[in-house]
C-alpha cells in the first residue's frame, strides 16, 4: 500500500533565508507580508503553477521542497513581481539566487544539465545551430545583412577557448554537479561532435547544431562587438526548441511567444522601468495640463 | 367611552397577512432611545412599525398613555427603560416596573389583551436587543390581530 | 452655588398667545434619508398637518445654508415653530436651538423628528415602511410643536475642581493638565500607587521608550504638584449631584501604617517575615506583608496588606520603625469632596486566561500571559530582564507568541472586540528576545497583524526583516505538553494550507484587554452607560469620544475601550480639555427639564414626594402643597406621572405635549 502523504511542516528553519540575506537587498525577503502581488501578476502564473508568494514563504520556512520542486524554474525572469512588490523584495533575484541553491545541492533539471554539456563542449549554452525543422538557420545571412561576419568572435571562431572553460568548469566543480565528463582530451569540435552523436539522449537538432556550428567556425570574424539583445532572442529561440521536445505542452505553446517577449535580462528591464517610469510621468503631467 | 367590554384575544381565523401592527415606543432618553439610536447607526435593519416617542425618563410614563394609545387605536405599546440599576435617575425605571401590573391589570379589565402593552428593559448599547425585540413584538402582534378599537373604528 | 435663574411659564406669554405658525424641515441628509424615502412626498404630507404654514426640503439642513434657511424663514416672520426631520435629536438638537436663539425666537419651541436612525437607516430595504414611519414621526413632532412652551435655559455654577478615578497613565495625565490650568484634582487610586499597567511594562512600542523612564517622572510630578491631591489606595463609596456639582464619598482604605509619620524608609518590610506574592509581578516575585508594590511608587509609603499580616509586632518596634508609624487599629475613613467635574480612567484588567482551557494556561509550566513575559523582561522584574522558561529556569530557544487570545471571539466567555495593543506589545517582546537572544527563535500566530499607529508598521517591517521573527499566519490550534515540559504546537500556516506541528520551548498568551471587574460598579455609581463590550459608552462615537452621556463626567484612556499609550494620551489629554471648558466657564446651561407644581391644582397628598430620588420635592406646611427645587431636580418627571391632580409639569415634556404626540399619530391613524 502506499504510503499516505502527510504534508504536515514538522521543522522549521532559517537554512535557506540564512543563504538568501547574506546579500542586503534580498534581505528583504523576510519582510514579506504574503500580500500576494507577485502570485496575482506573475505572467508566467498564469499559464504554469508557478505561485511565487508560496515559493517565498517556504523560503522563510526554511521548507526544502522549494529547492527541488520545479516551481523556482517556471519563472521567466521577467522581473513584474520586482516592481510590484510593497516590500521592495527582490523576488526574482531571490528565485535567480533559489536556482543557483537548488543546483548546488544537485536538484536540476534534465534539459539544464544538457545545456551545461553544451556549454562544456562548445562553450556555447546555444551553439549556432539550425531552425526547428532542422532547416538552415538563416543567422549568417542575418549577421551579413548587418555588415557582421558570418560567425561571432566566440569559442565558435576560437575552438580553442573551450578548453578554458572546461577548466574553469573542473575548478569549480561544477562539472560534476552536471555530471559532465570530457568526452575525449583533443577538444577540437570535431571530436565533439562525433561522441555528441555517439552520446545517448542527445537528439538530431542539437548534433546538427554543433555541425553547424562547427562548419561556421571556419569563417572568422574581425567585429567585437555583438547585438547583445538579438543574440538572447536567439539563444532563447534555441532553449525552447530543446526543451520543447521534451515537455512540450499546449499551455507551452501558447506561453511561447509570452516568453519571448518577457525574458530579457536584468540590465534592460532596468532600462525598461526607468522608460516606462518616464512614460508614466510625462502622461500624468499631460493630465495635468489637460485638467487645467 | 367604552361601551361594552372589549373582545382581544387570538383569533383561531386566518391570519391577515397584511396587517402592520402599529407600536408606540415610549423610550427613555438615556437608554433605550440612545440604543435605538444605535440600532440605527448599526443599520440593523427591523421591520417598519416601531414608532418611538421620547420621554426623559420611562418613570415619566403614566398609564393614561398607554391607555390613551390604546384607545386610539395602538396595537402594541413598548415601553423602554434602563436595566434595573442603570436609571439615569437612580431608580425611575423601578418605579415602572412596579407600575406594571397594576396597568396590565387595568388594560385587562378593560378587555385587551395583556400583550398589549410591554416593558422591557434596553441599555444604550443594546441596539440588537432593540431590534430582536421589535421583530418579536411584531410576531405577537401579528397573531393577536389588529387593536379591536381600531376594528370598531373602521367598521 | 450660584442662583439659578428659572421662568416659570405664564400662559399669558406674549408670544404664545399669537397664532401658531409651523415650519417643518425634511432633511435628505445626502442619501441617508432622501436616497430611502420619498422627499417630495414628505413635504406634501408635511404641508397638510395643521398649524404648518411651511414644508421645505434641503441636502444638509445642520449645514451652514441649511440653518440660514430655517433663520430665514424666521426672520421674515414666516415660522415660529420649527420641525426639524432629520437625524437624532442626541445629535443636533443644539445645532438648530442656536438657530433659534440667534433669530431671537425660544430654543424650545425646536423639536427634532428623527427620520434617520429610526426610520431610514432601519427600514433601508422597506422604502415603503420607511416612509410611513418617517410620516408619522414627523406627525408626532407637529403635535408636540403646537403645544411646546417657551423655557429659559437654566444655569448652574461649575466647581473648579476635579476628581478623576483612576491613576495610569491616562488619570496622570489629564491631572496634570487639569492641574497646570490652576483646576484642583482629586486623584483617586485604589491601588497603593499610581502608575496603573504602564509601570509594570518594561519597554514601549514602537521607540522602545523604557516604559518607567517615561512614566515615572510623571509619577513625582503628580506628588509635587500642589494642585494636586493624591487619593492612593481609595475607592468611590458614592456620587451625589450634577454637572457642575457633584458630592463624592470616598473611602480611603486603612493602611495601618501612619500616612504622615512613614517615611519609605522600608526598614519594616525588611523585618516582616510574611512572605506572599507580589501582584505587581503577577505574583512572579515576593513581597512582605508590608510593602510598597514597587521601589518608585508614588506616594512611596508603606502599606500593611491585612489579610497576610501575621500581627507578629516586628515592624512596630521602635527599633524598626522610628517614626512609630505602624498602627494597627487603623480604620478605613470616609472623605466627602465637592468636584465641579468627573474624569473616569479606570482602565482595564488583563483577560483572565485561566478560563482559556486549550491553550493549558496554568497546566502547562511553559505557558505564561504577555504580561508575565512582560515583567520577565523588565530589568526590574523577577528575572531581571532575562526571561526564562519557568519548568527549568533556563532560556528559550523558541518562543511562540499566539494572537487574540480572549479578544475577536464571539463565543460565551470572550471578547468579540480587537484589543489593539496585543500584536504591537507581542512584536514587540519578540524583537526585545531576539536582541538579547537572537539565536532563538521567535514566532508570532497571528490572525490579522493591526499595526495602525504611527510608526507601527515600520516596527513590524523591522522585526520581521531585521530581526527574521517569524511570522505565522493561523491561529494555534492547539497545545500538548512534551515529558520535557517542551510544547508541542499545532496551527495551519495559511499561507501554505499546511498544518504545523512544532515543538518549541515557550509559549506567550497575547491576552488582551477587559473592563474592569468594577466598571458596573463605577457605572451604576455614575450614571453612566457602557457599551456592549463593556467599556464605558462615549456619548457620541466620533464627535463626542471623551464625553459621557452624563454631562459633566468624562472618560479617558482604556476605560472607555482598548488603546495604547499614545492614544490613552490623547484621550486624557481630551477629557482634560472637556473638563476645564466646564471649569474656565464656571457655569454651564443644563436643560429646563425640571418639574414645577402648579399650585392651584396641587391636593397636597405628598404621594410625588417619596417619589422623587433626589429629595427635589419639599412640602410646604403654610400652602399645603408640594414644592419643587428646581436646581435639585434632574427633570426626570416620575413625579409628573406620579400626580393624581396632574398638579406636576415636566418642563418640555408635559402631560399635553405627550397626549398631543399619541393623539397626533393615532388621531386619524387607519389599518
Amino acid at each position: 500500500m502506499e504510503k499516505i502523504q502527510r504534508n504536515i511542516i514538522v521543522h522549521i528553519s532559517d537554512i535557506i533565508s540564512e543563504e538568501i540575506i547574506k546579500d542586503e537587498a534580498m534581505a528583504f525577503v523576510r519582510a514579506c507580508f504574503q500580500c500576494g502581488t507577485c502570485s496575482g501578476g506573475c505572467p508566467s502564473g498564469r499559464r504554469t503553477a508557478i505561485r511565487t508568494r508560496q515559493i517565498i514563504r517556504r523560503v522563510i520556512l526554511g521548507l526544502e521542497e522549494v529547492l527541488s520542486s520545479d516551481d523556482i524554474w517556471l519563472c521567466s525572469t521577467c522581473y513584474t513581481c520586482f516592481e510590484r512588490c510593497p516590500r521592495s523584495i527582490p523576488v526574482t533575484d531571490i528565485i535567480i539566487k533559489l536556482r543557483n541553491l537548488a543546483t548546488q545541492r544537485g536538484y536540476m533539471k534534465p534539459p539544464h544539465k544538457a545545456v551545461t554539456h553544451i556549454l562544456a563542449d562548445t562553450g556555447h549554452g546555444v551553439p549556432l545551430g539550425t531552425q526547428k525543422g532542422g532547416e538552415p538557420n538563416n543567422w549568417s545571412q542575418l549577421r551579413a545583412s548587418y555588415g557582421l561576419p558570418d560567425i561571432p568572435p566566440t569559442t565558435h571562431s576560437h575552438p580553442e577557448a573551450v578548453k578554458d572553460i572546461q577548466i574553469l568548469m573542473h575548478a569549480t566543480n561544477f562539472d560534476k554537479l552536471v555530471d559532465w565528463k570530457p568526452k575525449n582530451t583533443e577538444l577540437k569540435p570535431k571530436v565533439n561532435e562525433k561522441s555528441e552523436e555517439k552520446s545517448e539522449g542527445k537528439n538530431e537538432g542539437e548534433s546538427k547544431v554543433k555541425r553547424k556550428a562547427k562548419s561556421k567556425s571556419k569563417s572568422q570574424s574581425k567585429v567585437k562587438e555583438e547585438l547583445k539583445p538579438k543574440k538572447e532572442v536567439e539563444i532563447k529561440k534555441e532553449l525552447e526548441i530543446k526543451t520543447d521536445s521534451q515537455t512540450k505542452t499546449e499551455s507551452n505553446i501558447k506561453s511561447e511567444s509570452e516568453t519571448k517577449k518577457t525574458s530579457t535580462n536584468k540590465k534592460t528591464v532596468t532600462k525598461k522601468k526607468k522608460g516606462l517610469k518616464k512614460k508614466l510621468k510625462k502622461t500624468r503631467i499631460s493630465n495635468k495640463n489637460k485638467k487645467k | 367611552m367604552i361601551k361594552s367590554k372589549i373582545e382581544d384575544n387570538p383569533s383561531s381565523e386566518v391570519i391577515d397577512k397584511d396587517f402592520e401592527p402599529f407600536i408606540l415606543g415610549i423610550f427613555c432618553n438615556w437608554c433605550t432611545y440612545t440604543g435605538c439610536d444605535q440600532a440605527g447607526t448599526s443599520r440593523m435593519q427591523r421591520p417598519a412599525n416601531l414608532r418611538v416617542m421620547r420621554v426623559m425618563c420611562s418613570g415619566r410614563v403614566e398609564p393614561e398613555m398607554v391607555i390613551e394609545a390604546l384607545k386610539r387605536g395602538a396595537d402594541g405599546v413598548l415601553i423602554g427603560a434602563c436595566h434595573i440599576g442603570d436609571c439615569h435617575y437612580v431608580n425611575g425605571n423601578h418605579k415602572t416596573v412596579r407600575r406594571m401590573p397594576v396597568l396590565v391589570n387595568l388594560i385587562e379589565q378593560y378587555g385587551f389583551n395583556p400583550n398589549r402593552v410591554w416593558l422591557r428593559h434596553i441599555s444604550a448599547s443594546e441596539g440588537a436587543e432593540l431590534t430582536e425585540i421589535v421583530k418579536e413584538y411584531v410576531k405577537i402582534l401579528k397573531e393577536l390581530g389588529p387593536n379591536p378599537l381600531k376594528n370598531q373604528k373602521s367598521r | 452655588m450660584s442662583k439659578s435663574k428659572i421662568n416659570i411659564i405664564s400662559p399669558s406669554n406674549n408670544s404664545e398667545s399669537t397664532e401658531i405658525r409651523i415650519g417643518v424641515y425634511l432633511c435628505h441628509c445626502g442619501v441617508n434619508i432622501g436616497g430611502v424615502i420619498n422627499m417630495d412626498e414628505m413635504v406634501k404630507f408635511a404641508q397638510k398637518l395643521p398649524n404648518v404654514v411651511i414644508a421645505r426640503q434641503y441636502k444638509f439642513y445642520c449645514s451652514d445654508n441649511g440653518q440660514a434657511e430655517i433663520a430665514r424663514d424666521i426672520r421674515d416672520g414666516l415660522v415660529n415653530r420649527v420641525v426639524v426631520a432629520a437625524c437624532s435629536p442626541r445629535m443636533h438638537e443644539s445645532t438648530f436651538r442656536r438657530v433659534l436663539v440667534d433669530e431671537g425666537l425660544n430654543p424650545f419651541y425646536f423639536v427634532q423628528a428623527n427620520i434617520r436612525e429610526h426610520a431610514t437607516w432601519v427600514n433601508m430595504n422597506d422604502p415603503a415602511g420607511a416612509q410611513r414611519i418617517a410620516q408619522d414621526h414627523v406627525r408626532m413632532q407637529v403635535a408636540k410643536a403646537r403645544e411646546l412652551r417657551a423655557l429659559k435655559p437654566q444655569k448652574v455654577m461649575v466647581k473648579p475642581s476635579a476628581l478623576i478615578i483612576g491613576a495610569g497613565i491616562a488619570g496622570i495625565n489629564t491631572a496634570l493638565d487639569l492641574a497646570n490650568q490652576g483646576f484642583h484634582v482629586y486623584l483617586v487610586e485604589k491601588e497603593p500607587t499610581i502608575g496603573g499597567h504602564m509601570a509594570q511594562l518594561d519597554k514601549t512600542f514602537p521607540t522602545m521608550d523604557c516604559s518607567s523612564c517615561i512614566l515615572t517622572p510623571k509619577m513625582v510630578e503628580i506628588s509635587r504638584n500642589p494642585n494636586i491631591t493624591v487619593m492612593a489606595y481609595s475607592e468611590i463609596e458614592h456620587v451625589d449631584g450634577y454637572v457642575g456639582n457633584f458630592q463624592v464619598q470616598i473611602r480611603k482604605k486603612a493602611h495601618y501604617v501612619d500616612q504622615l509619620k512613614c517615611t519609605g524608609c522600608g526598614e519594616c518590610a525588611q523585618h516582616c517575615p510574611v512572605s506572599v506574592g507580589n501582584e505587581f509581578d503577577l505574583g512572579l516575585s515576593h513581597r512582605k506583608a508590608i510593602y510598597i508594590p514597587f521601589p518608585q511608587a508614588v506616594p512611596g509609603l508603606y502599606t500593611i496588606d491585612m489579610e497576610h499580616c501575621i500581627k507578629c509586632g516586628i515592624c512596630a518596634s521602635t527599633t524598626v520603625c522610628e517614626p512609630q508609624a505602624i498602627n494597627f487599629d487603623d480604620q478605613d475613613e470616609i472623605d466627602t469632596i465637592e468636584v465641579g467635574t468627573i474624569i473616569v480612567a479606570t482602565g482595564y484588567d488583563p483577560i483572565d486566561v485561566s478560563n482559556l482551557g486549550n491553550y493549558g494556561y496554568g497546566r502547562f509550566e511553559n505557558v505564561i500571559t504577555g504580561l508575565e513575559m512582560e515583567r520577565n523582561l523588565s530589568s526590574t522584574g523577577p528575572n531581571l530582564g532575562h526571561p526564562v522558561r519557568p519548568s527549568d529556569g533556563t532560556s528559550p530557544k523558541s518562543i511562540v507568541w499566539i494572537q487574540c487570545v480572549g479578544s475577536r471571539d464571539t463565543r460565551e466567555g470572550y471578547h468579540p472586540y480587537c484589543s489593539r495593543v496585543c500584536c504591537m506589545y507581542a512584536i514587540k517582546q519578540a524583537r526585545q528576545y531576539k536582541e538579547k537572544h537572537p539565536e532563538a527563535q521567535c514566532y508570532i500566530f497571528y490572525i490579522d497583524i493591526r499595526a495602525f499607529g504611527k510608526g507601527y508598521e515600520e516596527f513590524y517591517e523591522l522585526a520581521s526583516h531585521e530581526y527574521g521573527i517569524k511570522f505565522m499566519r493561523g491561529r494555534l490550534a492547539e497545545i500538548q505538553e512534551n515529558p520535557d515540559k517542551s510544547l508541542l504546537i499545532r496551527a495551519e500556516d495559511t499561507f501554505l494550507a499546511q498544518p504545523i506541528e512544532i515543538n518549541v520551548d515557550m509559549v506567550v498568551l497575547s491576552i488582551g484587554l477587559e473592563t474592569t471587574h468594577d466598571s458596573g460598579k463605577i457605572a451604576s455609581m455614575l450614571a453612566i452607560q457602557k457599551s456592549t463590550d463593556g467599556f464605558f459608552m462615549e456619548a457620541h462615537p466620533k464627535l463626542r469620544p471623551v464625553d459621557s452621556l452624563t454631562d459633566g463626567i468624562f472618560i479617558a484612556g482604556v476605560a472607555q475601550g482598548p488603546k495604547d499609550i499614545p492614544d490613552a494620551v490623547s484621550q486624557a489629554k481630551g477629557a482634560a480639555a472637556g473638563a476645564a471648558i466646564l471649569m474656565a466657564k464656571g457655569e454651564v446651561e443644563v436643560e429646563p427639564y425640571f418639574s414645577i407644581v402648579q399650585p392651584a391644582l396641587c391636593s397636597g397628598c405628598r404621594s410625588c414626594i417619596n417619589q422623587c430620588p433626589f429629595g427635589a420635592i419639599t412640602f410646604d406646611e403654610i400652602l399645603q402643597i408640594a414644592h419643587i427645587n428646581p436646581i435639585k431636580c434632574k427633570g426626570c418627571g416620575t413625579c409628573a406621572s406620579t400626580c393624581p391632580s396632574n398638579a406636576i409639569l415636566q418642563n418640555h415634556f408635559t402631560t399635553k405635549q405627550l397626549m398631543a404626540i399619541i393623539d397626533g399619530v393615532l388621531g386619524d391613524y387607519q389599518v
